[in-house]
């Protein structure tokens, strides 16, 4: 074990997360859950786009090189080391299995290698965390809706750190619905940047969608 | 000198730790599917068992493949951290490689063939000798057929291993060659065999960094998948 404040600014505490859930190699490193050091993403859009969506085994195998450069890359970034971070954290699910399995194993033998705790997260819980980074710690209990490329849903916190899934969309997330529209309208991959700056030169009131739930 | 070797290209995974004079502590699971539970703390025990730390390692092996692919990058990811997060020389080593050593003393050629899925194998072709194997071409994938085709072309006695034999072996046989087949134990390449290997690459210089636990695929990614049958988000299974 290693004395607290071992490291230059006292008792901050450096987490470095790994996330390969899905088409994205992403490395962040953290100090005392607030404070962003560094903030890495390698995107795999030009990979995948020629198939107009995220192929799982090219996804997996992008994650595999990209990942130790990432890292290499957060830690430059941070202006810290290895032995510098005290926990090693990585996205546990849900996402697509093969690349989800490359962060989880690369995070394993890293916090093996660093003889540090290691952290499986939840991809929506850390979409909560993610808005700590900007308002400041949020005490749970609280509700959060989550729209992304891959989920829309409404999620429980709690004040133990259980978290349960109150809500989600039948089929598709939104950001899934607007790169299939997308695709279908032949805009390119990935479409959802551009179905949404479309919307907002469309005609909102064009067709009279039914909205469902809405009286009852 | 403490060498981590590292094997999950098959449905079995395995670690191991070598010392100057042979293995010291070894584990081996032979559970498809499960090598992302398996391997860090499989070596997390071993380095336990042999009294020794993660920083008490000195060099790092892992097998690149041709395998299954889930489970290839489980282990390349794991060696390659461990390599990159304390700087050591790494030895990257083909399977097939691994099982030819094995029967390098056999006196008949050796054809390694593994399971490949998609009712395809992957095929290496070697010249046994006592200072060990001899590769006679780069290492393929294909169906049974043209397997059985590129080991049957020369008419000479062969020694089959791998735990892709099975669908090669009547055609082998129905086209009258002389074959001879290896046992269960020569069925998928194993961390001890290929961190023994991995000691004369050590010891002959041929090492490098991280970069050279590479994996051999051997195919593209599946790039045919549809865009409907492709894999949608789904729970954290991979989670271990
Ligand atoms: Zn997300």
């Amino acid at each position: 074990m290693r004395p607290r404040g071992a490291h230059d600014e006292g008792n901050d505490v450096l987490v470095l997360g790994i996330e390969t859930s899905c088409d994205e190699t992403a490395v962040g490193i953290v100090e005392d859950r607030t404070k962003l050091r560094a903030n890495v993403i390698a995107s795999q859009i030009e990979l995948h786009a020629p198939y107009g969506g995220v192929v799982p085994e090219v996804a997996a195998r992008a994650h595999l090189e990209l990942l130790q450069p990432t890292i290499d890359e957060a830690l430059r970034d941070a202006g810290c080391t290895l032995k510098d971070v005290d926990a090693v954290s990585v996205t546990s699910g849900p996402g697509l299995a093969g690349a989800l399995l490359v962060g989880v194993a690369g995070a394993k033998a890293l916090a093996l290698a660093l003889d540090r705790p290691l952290i499986g997260v939840n991809h929506l819980r850390a979409h909560i965390e993610v808005a700590q980074l900007e308002h400041g710690l949020l005490e749970p209990p609280l509700l959060s809706l989550i729209v992304s490329g891959g989920h829309t849903s409404i999620v429980r916190l709690d004040a133990d750190g259980s978290f349960t899934q109150l809500g989600a969309t039948v089929d598709d997330a939104a950001g899934e619905a607007f790169d299939k529209i997308a695709r279908f309208m032949g805009l390119g991959y990935p479409g959802g940047p551009l179905i949404d700056r479309l919307a907002r030169e469309g005609d909102a009131k064009a067709f009279d969608y039914p909205r469902p739930m809405m009286h009852h | 000198m403490l060498l981590l070797a590292v094997e999950t290209s098959t449905a079995r995974s395995s670690i191991a730790l070598i010392a100057a004079d042979g293995v010291l502590a070894a584990a081996e699971l032979g559970r498809d599917r499960r090598h992302g539970e398996f391997v860090a703390p499989a070596i997390a025990e071993a380095l336990h068992h042999a009294g020794a730390g993660i920083g008490d390692l000195t060099a790092v092996a892992a097998g690149t493949g041709p395998g299954l692919y889930t489970g290839l990058r489980v282990g390349l990811v794991t060696a390659a951290t461990i390599a990159a997060t304390h700087e050591l020389p790494c030895v990257g080593i083909p399977g097939p490689d691994v099982l030819a050593h094995r029967v390098r003393h056999a006196g008949r050629r050796v054809g390694v063939l593994l399971d490949a899925r998609r009712k395809e194998v992957y095929l290496g072709v070697y010249d046994p000798g006592c200072d060990g194997a001899t590769l006679r071409a780069p290492l393929s994938v294909g169906t049974p057929a043209d397997a059985a085709e590129l080991l049957a072309q020369d008419g000479v006695p062969l020694l089959l291993v791998g735990d892709g034999i099975a669908p090669v072996l009547p055609l082998l046989r129905e086209a009258g060659v002389d074959v001879h087949v290896g046992g269960p134990d020569l069925a998928q390449p194993l961390a001890a065999d290929l961190g023994l290997l991995a000691l004369g690459e050590l010891e002959a210089g041929r090492v490098g960094g991280p970069e050279l636990l590479r994996p051999v695929y051997l195919r593209d990614a599946d790039a045919k998948i549809g865009w409907d049958a492709r894999g949608r988000l789904r729970g954290g299974a991979a989670a271990g």
